[in-house]
């Protein structure tokens, strides 16, 4: 996916002037519709100054639908909620999983989606903290 | 009211965001070429490394004991400047009016709101930053902008504060003013402080306690400022210091230049231009961006260079801006016919009131000796009789030793955290 920047199009010398200055004639509908354009990065960020992006490595969430060589939208606003994707730092590591925190046994779950992996118990001994809830995953066909 | 928001140990707060597994252990920032220490963590000072240290000397110093491992990373101004965006725009949602004043700080007014509710409102902004970009700060709330940067301090030095101070009544400002010893106070510095030591001054609240034409006399009108600061008199205004203006100077090429020598002598140029242009006018400036791009006629997709650069300090200095802009081009250069290019100087203040960064280890006096010279034999015998020599420069190599660089987590696509998955 490339992005290119077509904000300074006048500078160019493009002019993309609707014709106002027309006295005769239906004023166009369109008009008060200009520069609306569809932004997919938009889209996926809600809070810019809690974004990040990070890259996936590895196969353990595949059933999900997180595949090697993905982009992921990070938002560190939210709250993780039990069920949700994370990206966590477990013992000094990123990774992404799903979060289950279990009130009664004092622990919390990372949860591969991928039958090949096995869910990954956190206690107080490790060194851990959720960096942030996944909100988008983008994947290139 | 002021609230003063610092951001505690902000390079190195930057470069924890990402390696959550240093939190609590000795990290250290070092200078352009890997020269001296600049920012340092709580645990760093512990060791006893001091700012502006050379790093090979505390490394020496502290041995190769296990205790003693210090992570040390180059500075990533692209990385502390796009972190130190999303804390301004933060902060700038909790003030009708917000001034930013470095990299890492800014003064928020905060009228709006009744005093009582000044503290629990800003401990939830501070909770906030943290939370969001992951950045550490302390607020200081206070009637002056010179108070509200002593209670910021107190705010950094006291968790039970939750990272905010006020200085809402004289007794909490005699109390806060009678601990702060006068050279830390905004505007003072070392070089008063010589003249005000023999004269019995110690603490800002010696200072307070002085006749105005004491301080006037002594320091003049900056220093007659501070003193009615420190008394609670609002008076010094940096929207007067910081000229919100920008210089910028670009060109379409008749022939795409896909050669970097000549691209850059072209930017090479177009910075002498702009930084003789900010001299003239006594400002320095903080940001730039170079940029550089293909036709957007031209088959395929349009080739864009653009790189915005947050400098560790304000300079007006040509050597030093062309340093920087050449190793920002040369970190997304890549040969296509680039159409047109440009510099744009941002951020933009006075170089009257420029503010002395604590770890400005330049020689900043021959550079100005030399930019001085330069400018005069220019104006005697034509504008560009001497220039920079950017082809004397090995070009393959960067212009300064950045070895420990972080990856530009947040401004570089190929640089993102990678998540094992």
């Amino acid at each position: 996916m490339k992005l290119t920047d077509i904000s300074t199009a006048h500078d160019m010398g493009i002019e993309l002037e609707i014709a106002d200055g027309l006295q005769a004639g239906f004023p166009s509908p369109a008009q008060d519709h200009a520069g609306e354009t569809i932004d997919l990065a938009r889209e996926m960020v809600r809070h810019p100054e809690s974004t990040f992006y990070a890259r996936i490595s590895g196969n353990s969430m595949i059933e999900a639908g997180i595949h090697d060589g993905d982009i992921v939208v990070i938002d560190r606003s939210l709250e993780a909620q039990n069920g949700n994707y994370v990206a966590a730092c477990i013992d000094g590591e990123f990774t992404i999983k799903e979060y289950q925190f279990d009130a009664k046994n004092q622990c919390a779950w990372l949860i591969p989606h991928n039958k090949d992996f096995q869910k990954l118990r956190v206690t107080a001994d490790n060194q851990f903290c959720i960096w942030g809830v996944i909100t988008h995953c983008v994947h290139k066909l | 009211m002021y609230a003063l928001c610092d951001c505690n140990n902000f390079f190195v707060s930057c470069e924890r965001v990402f390696r959550p597994d240093l939190e609590g252990k000795p990290v250290v920032v070092l200078s352009g070429n890997d020269g001296c220490v600049v920012s340092r963590c709580n645990e760093a000072k512990k060791l006893g490394i001091k700012m502006g240290e050379p790093w090979f000397e505390a490394k020496r110093r502290l041995g190769e004991r296990q205790e003693t491992i210090v992570t040390a990373f180059s500075s990533n101004f692209s990385l502390y400047g796009d972190l130190s965006s999303r804390v301004m725009s933060i902060l700038a949602k909790h003030t009708p009016r917000l001034d930013q004043y470095s990299i890492d700080e800014a003064f928020l007014h905060c009228d709006h709101m009744p005093v009582h509710e000044l503290k629990p409102y800003y401990e939830q902004v501070v909770l906030q930053i943290r939370k969001w970009v992951g950045i550490p700060v302390s607020i200081g709330l206070a009637p002056t902008r010179t108070l509200a940067k002593i209670a910021s301090k107190y705010a950094k030095q006291y968790p039970a504060y939750n990272g905010v101070c006020i200085i809402d009544t004289d007794e909490k400002r005699q109390k806060a003013l009678q601990g702060f010893d006068i050279e830390d106070v905004w505007g003072i510095g070392r070089q008063a402080r010589k003249k005000l030591l023999p004269a019995g001054v110690v603490t800002a609240w010696d200072f307070s306690q002085r006749l105005p034409e004491f301080a006037r006399n002594l320091l003049h009108k900056p220093g007659l400022q501070t003193w009615q600061e420190l008394n609670g008199y609002d008076c010094i205004d940096i929207s007067d210091r910081a000229e919100r203006q920008s210089i910028s100077q670009s060109r379409t090429f008749e022939h795409g230049i896909s050669d970097r020598h000549t691209l850059e002598k072209a930017l090479v140029d177009f910075m002498s231009y702009c930084a003789e242009k900010l001299r003239r006018q006594h400002s320095l400036c903080r940001q730039f961006i170079v940029y550089a791009h293909t036709s957007r006629f031209a088959e395929g997709e349009m080739q864009v260079i653009h790189q915005v650069v947050t400098l560790p300090f304000p300079t007006a200095i040509t050597t030093e801006l062309i340093g920087y802009m050449l190793t920002a081009l040369r970190k997304q250069w890549k040969p296509y016919p680039y159409k047109k290019a440009g510099v744009v100087l941002m951020n933009l203040t006075s170089a009257d009131n420029a503010q002395q960064m604590l770890f400005d280890e330049r020689p900043k006096e021959r550079d100005e000796r030399l930019q001085k010279a330069i400018d005069r034999i220019n104006s005697q015998y034509g504008k560009t009789a001497l220039k920079v020599a950017t082809q004397v420069l090995n070009t393959n190599e960067p212009l300064t030793k950045r070895e420990k660089l972080s990856p530009c987590y947040t401004t570089n696509l190929r640089d993102i955290l990678v998540l094992k998955c």
